[in-house]
């Protein structure tokens, strides 16, 4: 990462001073060079998910071998565009996933898993994932384009209906994590991003598998995530209101 | 030929799992090879 950013910013011309590579400070320079062009940063953020090792670890056995043991299926897929590396940025709403359950966006199977991994040390600051404990078990909620997100981009403008009513049910867990740790989340669990209130952005990798076996996915096709162009409001009208 | 990871879950974590909708699992991933 440390070198792409380097490369990002050279084809903007861009200066950028910075220490040399660190492990622990593999982003140096990135909050400089997006406050200076935060267009920069989409630039990154598409260079990213395009490293070898990061694609290894993707589709590494330990992956594939972890979702076949928790969801005891000997089919295991990765969702149509569902993997990147996302980059949080401090202050940001715009780009900010709010409360969601992943099904929605990314219709592979009921049973799939997100895999939530971060770069660097999460603290509280930096905004961890937050979690609606048992959500999971209550399905595919209700949800609404033009509501409270309406000013957002995207998939985005997406909220729940009734949100703070629906979060209210559940006690939340926002478990904080350090490189190489893994979090996963049922594809029916809500969660969002949470606030990142410090000064570096918050990297993380997403992965998403899912089972083939599964009934529903398996009548849906396995569509890719609404990034690709699924059309989530046609594949699930009764999950929508005005 | 190497052998695959063990990634075998204790029966308490698949229960978390199953009950909570999500698991944290530390140290998962080994970054440094």
């Amino acid at each position: 990462m440390y070198q792409i950013i380097g490369l990002v910013a050279e084809n903007h011309g861009l200066p950028l001073k910075r220490p040399p590579f660190a492990p622990e400070t593999f982003d140096a320079g990135y909050n400089a060079l997006i406050a200076g062009d935060r267009g920069v940063g989409s630039a990154v953020y598409d260079a990213a998910k395009l490293i070898p090792a990061f694609l290894r670890l993707l589709a590494s056995d330990k992956n594939e071998r972890l979702f076949a043991a928790v969801r005891e299926t000997d089919l295991v897929g990765i969702g149509a565009a569902s993997f990147g590396i996302r980059i949080d940025n401090p202050h940001e709403e715009q780009f900010r996933s709010q409360w969601h359950q992943e099904f929605l966006y990314q219709p592979q199977s009921l049973d799939g898993l997100v895999y939530w991994s971060p770069l660097a040390e999460i603290r509280e600051n930096m905004g961890p994932v937050e979690v609606c404990v048992g959500s999971h078990r209550d399905g595919l909620c209700v949800y609404r384009k033009g509501g409270k997100y309406a000013n957002k981009s995207g998939a985005y403008r997406i909220g729940l209906a009734d949100e703070a009513a629906v979060v209210g049910r559940y006690t939340t867990a926002a478990p904080l994590t350090r490189p190489g740790d893994l979090l996963i989340l049922d594809y029916l669990t809500l969660h969002q991003s949470g606030f990142n209130i410090s000064e570096r952005s918050r990297w993380s990798m997403q992965f998403r598998l899912f089972n083939f076996r599964e009934p529903t996915g398996r009548k849906l096709g396995w569509k890719p995530s609404v990034t690709a162009g699924t059309e989530i409001d046609t594949l699930f009208p009764k999950n929508f209101v005005d | 030929m190497a052998q695959p990871p063990d990634i075998s879950l204790t029966a308490e974590q698949l229960k978390t799992s199953n009950q909570q909708g999500f698991l944290l699992l530390p140290g998962f991933y080994d970054l440094d090879s």
